[in-house]
């Protein structure tokens, strides 16, 4: 594969181009895929031999849940790439990503707890995932207040990055004390979220909506990076061509 | 032996889409003063930054002895001495614990108590530098780059709420500097405090309008 | 700039401007004295509470105190001449950190044992009180430096150095507490406290590098 065809997506014009173009492919189909999850999940597969039909928020759970911690890995790989080439694309992908991320935390969390109403019978409890899910949110909002709190953009972006990727160093280490921490209070919770034994008819409508979700994430991060290379490339040559073309 | 030169090529400054300052290329070579002018708000803080290596430049290159600044062995930082707007000293030390912290034990003390006379401040070295004045913090900042050894001077505003004699003074230090082989760059806005220079850079107008 | 110089100075300096460490020290002294009257004097529940109370409060306090570690440098222009005087600015800060921490840790530990004794802490458990203290203190001076390099360049912070510092600092809290309830409980207590020392190996070593470089971007 000619590796120079990734490689000039790097740059501002292209990934602009490029990025506009997938949007609404990335949108469709995710939307698509979710759909299918949905029906998939909500009528066909058959109701939890011990939850009944409460255990269905797990298709909106999970896929929010992995999400947004993929989304950070994300967010990490952007601004380390953006850290060490200075790449303006890499920092508007970076930046892009943190709210859509702390939304699909803050989903996790909302959904995380619609769950454990009927299950544990209260809103909250300090399960580990729950925890470590809320410590995510809050790191997410430090990236999202650190970037808006400087006002030099650079400087803004360089710093956040700093942060991002600390971050990222530390969240295995914070993940594992709180399910460490949570294994000596609560030694016995059944969670089906870790169960692997899930029977096939409940696991394929969850396999759409993962992938329906990461798409559709994907498409979402298309539209607001595009806009934020612009804003961080206003002076060059395309940006004004781009200008003129939309005025005509 | 080799002659020190700094060189500069089209350097440009842009913060938040602002231009700062472009198109700034220069050479200086030893025993020459540069001068940069221009009124408030023209870049010349900036550029003097950028020279210092703490703010990088949106382009453009600045090269010491040949080879670019950021690599690895250039030794370009160990060469200059920097005086900024802030005198870059403490309060809570006397006026000769700033100097004997930043130069370190083994400084000129007879260069240093010819300076503390000339400069009217002998009588205050053991004073808190809190309780100096403007004028006397910035002598003390001055002394701290003249007696410092370093090869280039790089001056931002220096002769900020100093006394003609003062200025005066100044004057002769730095005309022995350059004699001696050393390099100067100092910022001003005012044309008549200035000494002599080799090359000036008017940073009015020469802003590169998008 | 000879380290020995920067040391001698920020010695001199921190007797100077005492207020700095003397702030979070007596910021540490009244929370763990406030628990207690708030949540009542009997035996069992101090010692519950003494290992959580401990730590908290000493992340709490050196929050306070080193947001003055930069501070006052970056404002005086000092942090710029040692940006471009000294060979390898991330020793420096290295430097400034684990002076910080000496100054401000063994008054610390003074403290935290009598406090300890109040909460009817015995015997050996204090030195383990003051074990956990050293080696967590050390990962949350370099955690706060980071985080108070972070925002330097910012004029009001506010609760945003809260808002890094303490997520990151969570694992240090819950095995820091653990050690210490452990100990107090006779139990054994070296897995905490195994992962306390490598926390702060892991802190002590990338905290000064990615303060320093919080730093040469907040000055830019």
């Amino acid at each position: 594969m000619n590796l120079k065809s990734i490689y000039k997506y790097g740059s501002p014009p292209h990934y602009f181009k490029l990025s506009l173009q997938l949007e609404y492919w990335l949108l469709g189909s995710g939307t698509i895929l979710i759909l299918i999850g949905m029906i998939g999940g909500l009528f066909i597969a058959p109701p939890d031999y011990q939850m009944g039909d409460a255990f269905r928020i797990i298709y909106f759970h999970v896929p929010s849940a992995y999400l947004s911690m993929s989304a950070y890995a994300c967010m990490a790989v952007a601004s380390a790439i953006g850290l060490v080439w200075r790449s303006n694309v890499a920092f508007s992908v970076a930046k892009t990503i943190a709210p859509v991320g702390a939304a699909f935390t803050f989903l996790a969390l909302v959904t995380g707890m619609l769950w454990g109403k009927p299950m544990w019978g209260t809103a909250w409890v300090w399960d580990a995932r729950l925890t470590s899910e809320l410590i995510l949110l809050l790191i997410y909002l430090a990236y999202i207040l650190l970037h808006q709190s400087i006002e030099d953009r650079s400087k803004a972006d360089r710093s956040s990055s700093l942060l991002a990727l600390v971050g990222i160093i530390n969240l295995p280490i914070i993940h594992y004390s709180v399910v460490w921490w949570n294994t000596l209070h609560q030694g016995s919770t059944i969670s089906k979220l870790d169960s692997p034994s899930i029977a096939s008819e409940m696991l394929w409508p969850l396999i759409f909506m993962i992938f329906g979700y990461t798409i559709f994430f994907a498409g979402v991060i298309c539209r607001g990076s595009a806009g934020e290379v612009l804003i961080r490339e206003k002076r060059s040559q395309w940006v004004r061509a781009f200008i003129e073309d939309i005025k005509s | 032996m080799k002659e020190s030169i700094l060189q500069t090529e089209s350097l440009e400054l842009f913060r938040n889409d602002i231009p700062i300052y472009s198109n700034i290329s220069f050479n200086l070579i030893q025993g020459q003063h540069l001068v940069l002018s221009g009124s408030n708000g023209s870049g010349k803080t900036s550029l003097i930054r950028t020279l210092c290596c703490l703010t990088d430049q949106s382009s453009g290159c600045i090269k010491w002895n040949k080879s670019n600044v950021d690599s690895i062995d250039n030794d370009y930082l160990n060469r200059i001495a920097y005086l900024g707007h802030k005198n870059g000293l403490m309060d809570e030390l006397t006026l000769m614990e700033n100097i004997e912290v930043t130069l370190g034990k083994n400084i000129d003390r007879i260069e240093l108590t010819n300076l503390l006379e000339n400069f009217n401040l002998f009588t205050h070295k053991d004073t808190l530098y809190s309780h100096l004045s403007n004028g006397q913090k910035r002598k003390t900042a001055l002394i701290r780059v003249i007696l410092s050894t370093k090869q280039l001077w790089i001056l931002d505003e220096p002769f900020t709420n100093l006394d003609v004699d003062s200025i005066a003074f100044i004057g002769i230090i730095i005309n022995t500097h350059l004699n001696k082989g050393g390099m100067l760059i100092s910022a001003s806005h005012t044309p008549e405090n200035r000494i002599d220079c080799d090359l000036e850079i008017n940073l009015d107008g020469m802003l590169h309008v998008v | 700039m000879l380290f020995r110089d920067i040391i001698r100075r920020d010695l001199k300096i921190s007797i100077r401007r005492s207020t700095d460490v003397l702030t979070g020290l007596i910021f540490f002294l009244l929370i763990a004295l406030i628990f207690p009257l708030a949540a009542g004097t009997e035996r069992d529940l101090l010692l519950k509470m003494v290992g959580p109370v401990m730590l908290i409060s000493a992340l709490l306090a050196s929050m306070m105190s080193i947001q003055n570690i930069f501070k006052p440098d970056y404002m005086n222009g000092s942090l710029e001449q040692m940006m471009i005087t000294t060979n390898s600015f991330s020793a420096l800060i290295a430097v400034k950190i684990m002076m910080f921490w000496m100054i401000f840790s063994m008054p610390l530990i003074l403290i935290a044992s009598f406090i300890a004794s109040t909460y009817y802490v015995t015997g050996f458990s204090i030195f383990t009180v003051v074990l956990t203290l050293l080696l967590s203190t050390l990962s949350l001076v370099n955690l706060s430096a980071f985080a108070a390099s972070l925002t330097l360049a910012i004029r009001y912070p506010g609760a945003l150095i809260s808002l890094i510092v303490i997520p990151l600092s969570l694992p240090i809290i819950i095995f820091g507490s653990k050690a210490i309830e452990y100990s107090i409980l006779s139990m054994d207590n070296s897995g905490p406290l195994y992962f306390l020392t490598g926390m702060m190996f892991f802190t002590c070593s990338l905290g000064p590098l990615v303060t320093a470089s919080a730093i040469k971007i907040s000055i830019d």
